[in-house]
């Protein structure tokens, strides 16, 4: 065996290998920083040209790129609170008001140190426990991870800012979304509103892009300020080496959160979209001073980022070697694992033991490589927090749309990245904490799938006195008991009012409140007619959800009833409230984006996008014609070069593009339009 | 000796295949075909994506051959794209598994019929099988009439109209073997991983996945054993055990266990399934409408990629079997049989599907 692992080490550092590690890291670099993209889109553009390739090379392309998206995907997630990929949306809880602090920097040094660590670490723990690999797999079943969904969710405690019910009512939505679409015993699709865009599931792209992304952005476009509010001059200790510094205070920290990460990504179907969230409530819980955290505190950045790296090493062995990938990136690399002619089980252990060893070397090498770069990169790259808002805003739009609508190739997702981004905004503006959503929304499709095979197979509850489950309902309790004193001891030390979900405007959170009160009935009401399996999961969320909403929306009418008599009249209270949330520029700002999907049903998106960031550049951010022109034109560009030309994407069929297509001579470039 | 016999053959194919090739073969010159595929990426896409590199070769024109995915709703989502939305250019086309059940029990979300789409080609994989852990039964489980003396079976499945469950619950029924169905295993890991861990007891898996996955990583270790694999059904209707496996077909496990030919309505049902599908594997169809010479190139593409000697003999290796080509013409004519399906056949389906959902 160690034999294997020393060739697989000198595998890796033979030609051509390790010149496709460097640039699959680079193309993985890429990837991971651009809202929207990510590793799986890479692999599906890499495995072609995998075909023609020997094994360990071709591996070692796939891995590196894959692996490295975890370490950049923090960028975007840190400057924009936009997640990069899904392995960092916890990130952003404390990464992004780092950047808006002016410590971008730090934020950065200390989260590539940990990535770097994480990935490194992820590889070596699970080339030693092999043997432990299979069955801590294997007892892990249906109610296991069922109970997992659950102890994740219940860090939504962690993730409520000011007000819980709020954060409760806000996941409760977030499960009842992730049931939208087929159901897996039985093929009905649910809550589809009668849409094919809707039968499969709501896609996740556009729910994520829109609910932080476009917020965020507004937040630039509508407050004109740059994403430091502080300017740089005046920016203090923010640098790298601080953040390298921090990532060693907190070395144990660090530790823990990328065990979690290597553990939990061997757990099939649950890995890296959960193990972030969960990295993130150890952060919030192990803490002894919680007050900082959703503001800027370090170690909400440590802990999701040593664990999000640590989970692809863990997510690989178990593919190679039982066949058992531990999810959809993994999956892939298993596929073309077999196209290769190698296949998954013992063999890979023995006889193919240095491959799979040098797949160990390449996480370890491509970890180290990026974290270097990125780190020898972040400076410049942290400059960006610096410029005006309103050069960031439309080049960001353009990656939250097309990374939208990669999701489906729908119109459809366009209408959710603006709905979910009207939601976002509200949100964000009346102190409703917007995480919650996406943990609902990732762990209910889980949730529910494994409740209802652990219900078949155990013949009901019959699963609820399993050691691990007693286990993982201990932790829970634990988690509840924690958070609730965590609330109860902010609580003692005063209100803050920063952060996420922590701003207060009762008028504009009825915005939010009443619309969900709706959907919270009506959503049983539409199921009542679904088989059992299909029917009771949607249900047995909306109805806590109407009651925590019912709550909420009664203790805001009473503040409204407050700000009223302060205001002398409605007429003043609503005043008030709209400027404190800028809603007349946040109505022009939407009113830009539903212009433009319009156009696009005539002109097309390879038109409409651009225009949209020329008309942008010059009306808002009064930019000259020559700088506007050259900023819409690159968007063009990689609309046509990227696009089209490598993701070979399904367009809108708008009428100006299918018309050229109709009439143009053969051999007229149409992918012009 | 060989070697001359194989160059006569191999001039004799290419011959062959430019004589089928027709003069003008520039429709696809320059162009982009997209096989859009239901299933995310990975496991089934598999197929698609090996034999993607060798249509660009053997479609006229040589046009680029990418994958597509675009999952959901078993296969719905990919395939009500390219019923309605697809333009009938033959550039964008579906590459998915034969969802016969669906249409048969009307399901809720498909909104096409497969004979109103255009057949390009089906490629045929091998029979299913069913497998079952060792241990059910004391001394082990050999046979499947063994499974008789197990009880609190867990049949671990994906929903009533994958074929692999219609296939496999469908044979187990005519057994008499008595289950529990637990539905709603995403792909062939769970189940795989479930079964591992004993907490369901049996499936049904498709001969790629028991070659390549199940049977060196769990049945030569002995944890789990093949029961039987169904039987391949020629055109004219004859059911034959398939050689590549080595354990019995399920005609042979039927005969022993019930000493007589299967026959009623659920036999019937099924040998009427079987003749549309011939058991399962993938159909290649392009939008209503599309492009006669369009439909004309496709159809040599698909059926000169998957006779190639070459690319067949890189199959077994990357999918876990070969795949056989079927006809346009056999082909065509399943879909009309599927089309003129009997109204009692139909409704056996519908209310089979049914009884599934209510559970």
């Amino acid at each position: 065996m160690f034999d294997a692992f020393l060739q697989g080490f000198t595998l890796v550092f033979q030609w051509p290998t390790i010149g496709v590690i460097v640039l699959g890291v680079a193309i993985g670099a890429w990837l991971g920083a651009v809202p929207g993209l990510g590793g799986i889109i890479g692999l599906s553009i890499l495995i072609p040209f995998t075909f023609e390739m020997d094994p360990v090379p071709a591996f070692a392309l796939l891995l590196a790129m894959v692996s490295v998206t975890a370490t950049s995907d923090t960028i975007a997630s840190v400057l924009l609170g936009v997640p990069g990929t899904a392995a960092s949306q916890a990130t952003i809880l404390d990464g992004h008001p780092l950047a808006m602090k002016g410590e971008a920097s730090r934020a950065f040094g200390a989260a590539f140190t940990v990535s770097a660590f994480g990935g490194v670490f992820g590889a070596f723990i699970l080339a030693v426990s092999i043997p432990l690999v299979l069955p801590i797999i294997l007892a892990f079943n249906a109610p296991e991870i069922f109970m997992l969904g659950v102890l994740g969710l219940s860090m939504v405690g962690s993730l409520t800012g000011g007000s819980v019910l709020k954060g409760l009512a806000i996941g409760c939505l977030g499960v009842v979304l992730s049931t939208v679409g087929t159901g897996d015993t039985v093929p009905i699709p649910r809550f589809n509103l009668g849409t094919d865009y809707l039968i499969d599931s709501l896609p996740f792209l556009p729910v994520v892009l829109g609910i932080f992304a476009i917020p965020e952005l507004m937040e630039l476009a509508l407050k004109d300020t740059s994403i430091s509010r502080v300017p740089k001059d005046q920016a203090k200790g923010g640098g790298i080496l601080r953040g390298m510094k921090d990532a060693w205070v907190h070395k144990w920290l660090a530790v823990r959160c990328a065990a979690l990460g290597s553990y939990i990504g061997i757990l099939p179907g649950l890995g890296a979209a959960i193990v972030d969230w969960l990295a993130y409530g150890h952060a919030v819980q192990s803490a002894k001073d919680r007050s900082k955290f959703g503001q800027g505190d370090i170690r909400g950045v440590i802990g999701p980022e040593a664990a999000n790296n640590a989970t692809q090493g863990g997510a690989l062995i178990p593919a190679v070697a039982f066949g058992i990938p531990g999810g959809v990136g993994v999956a892939i690399l298993l596929s073309a694992l077999m196209i290769q002619g190698l296949r998954p089980g013992p063999e890979m252990l023995t006889k193919d033991a240095h491959v799979t060893f040098s797949m160990v070397w390449t996480i370890v090498v491509a970890n180290l490589l990026v974290a270097g770069v990125l780190m020898f990169w972040s400076r410049q790259v942290a400059r960006v927090a610096f410029l005006p808002g309103h050069l960031i805003v439309p080049g960001v739009l353009f990656f939250v749309f097309m990374g939208s609508w990669l999701g489906g190739a729908s119109l459809g997702d366009w209408v959710s990245v603006i709905f979910f981004g009207i939601l976002g905004y509200l949100m964000k503006r009346s102190g409703w904490s917007r995480p919650p959503l996406v943990l609902g929304l990732i762990l209910g499709d889980i949730m529910e799938n494994k409740f209802n095979i652990a219900w078949r197979v155990h013949d009901g509850w019959g699963w609820l006195d399993r050691p691990i489950v007693l286990i993982i309902i201990a932790l829970i309790a634990l988690t509840i008991y924690l958070s609730a004193r965590g609330i109860v001891s902010t609580r003692r030390q005063g209100a803050i009012q920063q952060g996420e979900g922590r701003e207060r405007n009762p008028l504009v959170s009825l915005m939010v409140s009443v619309p969900l009160l709706a959907f919270f009935i009506w959503a049983p009401i539409e199921s009542a007619e679904w088989p059992r399996s299909i029917r009771h999961f949607p249900a047995t969320f909306a109805l806590p959800g109407l009651a925590f909403v019912l709550l909420i929306v009664i203790s805001e009418l009473r503040a409204v009833r407050g700000a009223v008599i302060e205001q002398a009249g409605f007429g003043g209270a609503w005043r008030e409230a709209r400027e404190k949330a800028l809603l007349r520029r946040a109505v022009t700002f939407f009113a830009y984006l539903i212009v433009m999907v319009l156009a696009m049903l005539v002109i097309g998106q390879k038109l409409a996008l651009p225009i949209l960031m020329y008309l942008y550049l010059r009306r808002w951010g009064e930019y000259s014609r020559k700088l506007s022109g050259a900023y819409a034109l690159a968007g063009y560009a990689v609309l046509v070069v990227f696009y089209e030309h490598t993701l070979h994407l399904f367009w809108f069929q708008a009428l100006l593009p299918e018309w050229v297509i109709e009439v143009a001579p053969k051999g007229f470039p149409t992918w012009l339009f | 000796m060989k070697t001359k016999l194989f160059s006569i053959t191999a001039i004799g194919l290419a011959a062959a295949a430019f004589v089928a090739a027709p003069a003008n073969a520039q429709y696809f010159k320059g162009e982009t075909v997209k096989l859009i595929v239901g299933f995310g990426p990975g496991g089934t896409d598999t197929m698609s994506r090996f034999l993607s590199k060798h249509l660009e070769k053997h479609i006229p024109g040589n046009p680029k051959v990418i994958v597509q995915n675009m999952p959901g709703a078993a296969t719905m989502k990919a395939m009500n794209f390219i019923a309605h939305k697809a333009r009938p250019d033959g550039k964008t086309i579906g590459f998915n598994p034969f969802q016969v059940a669906a249409q048969l029990a009307g399901q809720p979300g498909m909104r096409f019929k497969y004979q109103d789409l255009i057949y390009i080609a089906g490629l045929q994989g091998g029979p299913g099988m069913v497998l079952a852990r060792h241990d059910l039964a004391p001394g082990g489980v050999k046979t499947a009439s063994d499974l008789f003396k197990a009880t609190g079976l867990k049949y671990a499945g994906r929903n009533p109209i994958h074929g692999s469950d219609v296939n496999a619950m469908i044979t187990l029924d005519l057994l008499g073997v008595k289950y529990d169905y637990v539905s709603g295993f995403r792909n062939v890991p769970s189940i795989k991983t479930s079964i591992q861990a004993a907490e369901t007891h049996f499936t049904g898996f498709s001969m790629g996945s028991w070659f390549k996955n199940l049977k060196p990583t769990m049945a030569d270790k002995g944890i789990i054993v093949g029961l039987y694999h169904l039987d391949v059904m020629d055109p004219s209707g004859k059911f034959s055990p398939d050689p590549r496996y080595k354990i019995p077909s399920f005609l042979q496990v039927y005969k022993k266990v019930h000493g007589k030919e299967p026959s009623g309505m659920i036999w019937d049902a099924f040998k009427f399934y079987t003749s549309v599908t011939f058991g399962g594997g993938m159909r290649i169809f392009a939008p209503p409408k599309t492009n006669a010479e369009a439909v004309r190139d496709l159809r040599i593409g698909f059926k000169n990629a998957a006779t190639d000697p070459e690319v067949r003999g890189r199959m077994q290796n990357a999918i876990g079997q070969v795949l056989k080509y079927i006809p346009v013409d056999v082909g065509e004519k399943q879909l009309k049989t599927l089309a003129s399906v009997d109204p009692k056949i139909a409704k056996f389906w519908k209310d089979r599907v049914a009884s599934f959902q209510k559970q």
